[in-house]
């Protein structure tokens, strides 16, 4: 009986290291991402987000209603360091959120106690009508507890 | 000449009209040096043109082959690409998604049924926002 669980656990370390997907020892964090519009009401938006050492393993939506769903990423980005996040409304500009807003929540599993490199770009940003705007980003690491 | 007569007898000249149409015509070994060159010189003109036109034909080929290589990917690509970069900005983001969307809306984004199933709806946007956030291989 002894050597039978020896063998499982043999094959099933095996069949772990196999397949490649070596789990990051370490912690689960997640990042606020939040688009400031200043005065204009934000209809559309497109990040890009990567971290150093860290695998995204969740995205939900924003704080507003408007962008409260999931925004669009690339499934492949599951198990990655990097995402791009995009979402629009077609709402109209009272709907919409003006100012800074959370519009999404990125989770990562790192095994560093600290991330300390991450970036977050602007790729695109949009009032109602379609008018490209210039907006600030900020990624904002809640606070582990 | 002395009231002599000065015809050559019959005989005479018959027989050297019979030798002179025996003799071999000599060609001096220059003539024959120079009908030789310019008969080489000619046949190489002959194969240089011969080889110039293959190479011509080759190249013309291998050029028509790039040519349709160029198009047959060009065909199989931009249209996809240039179909679904809506407000033409010259890359699909997130605002091409937006801009379909807001066609919808209003009832004018004929011309953009990017899955081709006969309607532009929802399931064209999420195409569009999905080529929008692909993860691409870092040029790193």
């Amino acid at each position: 009986m002894t050597a039978l669980r020896l063998l499982v656990a043999i094959v099933l370390l095996v069949v772990g290291r196999a397949s490649g997907q070596e789990p990051v020892p370490g912690t689960f964090r997640a990042f606020d991402l939040f688009v400031d519009s200043g005065n204009q009401p934000l209809a559309a938006y497109q990040l890009s987000f990567a971290a150093a050492d860290a695998k995204i393993v969740g995205i939900e939506g924003g704080e507003h209603s408007a962008f409260a769903d999931p925004p669009y990423y690339d499934p492949k980005a599951m198990q990655e360091n990097r995402v791009v996040v995009a979402a629009f409304n077609t709402a109209s500009p009272g709907q919409l959120p003006r100012g800074r807003t959370r519009i999404a929540t990125i989770h990562i599993q790192t095994s560093a106690s600290v991330v300390k490199q991450y970036e977050l770009k602007v790729e695109a940003a949009a009032m109602p009508a379609g008018e490209s705007i210039t907006v600030k980003a900020e990624a904002v690491e809640r606070n582990p507890n | 000449m002395n009231g002599e007569d000065d015809t050559l007898p019959p005989e005479i000249a018959a027989r050297l009209r019979h030798d002179a149409e025996r003799t071999a015509v000599l060609v001096p070994p220059v003539v024959d040096e120079a009908v030789l060159s310019r008969a080489r010189e000619r046949f190489t003109e002959i194969r240089r043109r011969h080889s110039r036109a293959r190479k011509v034909w080759w190249m013309s080929a291998a050029a028509g082959l790039v040519a349709l290589s160029f198009l047959a990917s060009s065909l199989i690509n931009a249209p996809r690409f240039d179909r679904a970069d809506v407000d033409q900005s010259g890359r699909v983001d997130i605002l091409d998604a937006f801009a379909l969307a807001r066609r919808i809306q209003q009832g004018t984004a004929g011309g953009f049924d990017l899955n081709r199933d006969g309607v532009v709806d929802k399931l064209d946007v999420d195409l569009i926002a999905a080529q929008a956030v692909r993860l691409r291989k870092e040029s790193a």
